[in-house]
């Protein structure tokens, strides 16, 4: 262990020396002068520190105040040398941080045992905190590990998903960022942007449910047709419903809530207003403005004008104002993200 | 003859009869106190109290380890003076220190041997 000797008096740095070195595996490291002991204890981590109080300044007590003014060296150890008598002195260097005292002249049993003891304590704080250290890199890996993989699953329940779904991943990417973006103008925080960044690829994870002969026919469906289309927001709620992860419980109400309308018009349960969770307001407005800016078998891609025309028509009926608001406030943006995540056919 | 002020068999315990160790420290004894006391001659020459009692302080610290016991009653006498600023006092005390380093001087040479 290194020990470190300040004291300006040549005959007790000599002694010092000379004790501590009898003790195992110590190593002492001696300063005469008092600054250039001070800058070794800030800059190096070392297990004990014996300082003399009365010195060319810094002096014990400064030299003290000022190492434990550092974050990092409030736990070593530090032994400050004093005669007997110098009880206000020993009051002082205790409030500054000394750890205990010894007596000048230096009484070698004395001497010995306190540095033993000093360094029996250095010892057992270093296993603690070594061991403290070591478990909270544990945690920190385990919680990564446990967070890579719930992401991870997601990705791929969203990737299965994409390949029942016509629509391109490029939609979906799209979709995600018109809604973080309009997330974003709404005050969420961080967070929540996360989530939702999450949570949206999902919004038509139903289609899972859906059979081949409707999701993939090249025409307008049947009102017959339209009925079973239209349950893929409740199999989207039921695949992602009841889970502890908020970012899942998101993702469910944006499954469940992102072709309601904002008058009751929508589907499936024909909620209206606030009742509909803001979640899938955003995801409504995000989903129809890159529907119609993308063109798919049976249609081609809007104009710019024509669709925004829509979504402000749409205002207050279709879609939450606010959420419209938002999107428009935060069109330039919006159009970066359609530059960003362009279709691979196109 | 006045009383040893070297306690031979008391220090050579506390450095755990360690011989050498002794050499080492009783050299630099010898080899540094007539400086450190011409230091303290200017100190008290120039009126410094302050300077005095810390050069004092530092003599009185290393012969400690000696034993010494007069020098050491002797240096805080001269410490006190110095605190409270009456160097006046101090040329006696201080001449009497002079005698009894040279003297645990002597008594050190034949360590270096």
């Amino acid at each position: 262990m290194k020990i470190c000797i300040v004291d300006d008096t040549p005959i007790n740095l000599t002694l010092m020396q000379a004790l501590v070195a009898k003790i195992d595996g110590c190593q002492p490291v001696c300063f005469a002068e008092s600054p250039a002991g001070l800058q070794y204890c800030i800059d190096e981590e070392v297990d004990l520190i014996i300082v003399d109080y009365m010195m060319p300044a810094p002096d014990g007590l400064e030299f003290i105040a000022q190492l434990r003014s550092k974050d990092s060296r409030t736990e070593v150890p530090v032994l400050m040398v004093t005669a007997d008598h110098e009880k206000d002195v020993r009051y002082r260097a205790l409030e500054v941080g000394a750890t205990d005292f010894l007596t000048k002249p230096v009484d070698r049993i004395e001497f010995m045992s306190r540095v033993r003891n000093m360094l029996a304590i250095r010892r057992s704080h270093v296993l603690l905190s070594d061991r403290a250290e070591t478990l909270a890199a544990e945690v920190r890996k385990a919680t990564a590990e446990i967070v890579a993989r719930e992401k991870e699953v997601i990705y791929r329940l969203s990737r299965a998903a994409e390949y029942r779904d016509p629509e391109t991943g490029a939609h979906i990417l799209r979709m995600t960022h018109y809604s973080a973006l309009i997330a974003r103008h709404l005050g969420w925080s961080d967070e929540a942007l996360d989530l939702i960044l999450q949570a949206a690829p999902m919004h038509d994870i139903g289609k899972l449910g859906t059979p081949d002969h409707i999701l993939l026919k090249p025409a307008h469906l049947t009102d017959a047709e339209f009925v079973i289309m239209k349950r893929h927001t409740v199999i989207g709620a039921a695949i992602l419903k009841d889970s502890t992860s908020p970012m899942l419980q998101l993702a469910a109400q944006i499954a469940l809530g992102h072709h309601e309308k904002f008058d009751g018009s929508g589907y499936p349960q024909g909620l209206a207003g606030e009742a509909i969770p803001q979640a899938a307001r955003i995801a409504a407005v995000a989903d129809v403005f890159d529907a119609l800016t993308s063109s798919r078998p049976y249609k081609k891609a809007w104009e710019l004008d024509r669709a925004l025309a829509l979504l402000k028509t749409g205002r207050g009926s279709h879609f939450d104002p606010e959420c419209v608001d938002a999107f428009l406030a935060r069109l330039d943006e919006a159009l970066v993200i359609r530059e960003r995540f362009l279709d691979e056919e196109e | 003859m006045a009383a040893a002020l070297f306690d031979r068999a008391a220090v050579l315990d506390n450095l755990d009869g360690d011989r050498e160790l002794l050499r080492e420290i009783a050299s630099i004894y010898v080899n540094s106190y007539i400086e450190d006391l011409n230091r303290i001659a200017a100190a008290i020459a120039a009126g410094d109290a302050a300077k005095v009692f810390a050069l004092t302080h530092t003599i009185k610290g290393s012969i400690g380890n000696f034993g010494a016991g007069e020098a050491v009653e002797v240096a805080r006498t001269i410490e006190r003076h110095a605190r409270e600023g009456q160097l006046g006092d101090i040329e006696a005390s201080f001449q009497r220190l002079q005698a009894l380093l040279d003297q645990l001087a002597a008594e050190l040479r034949p360590e270096l041997g």
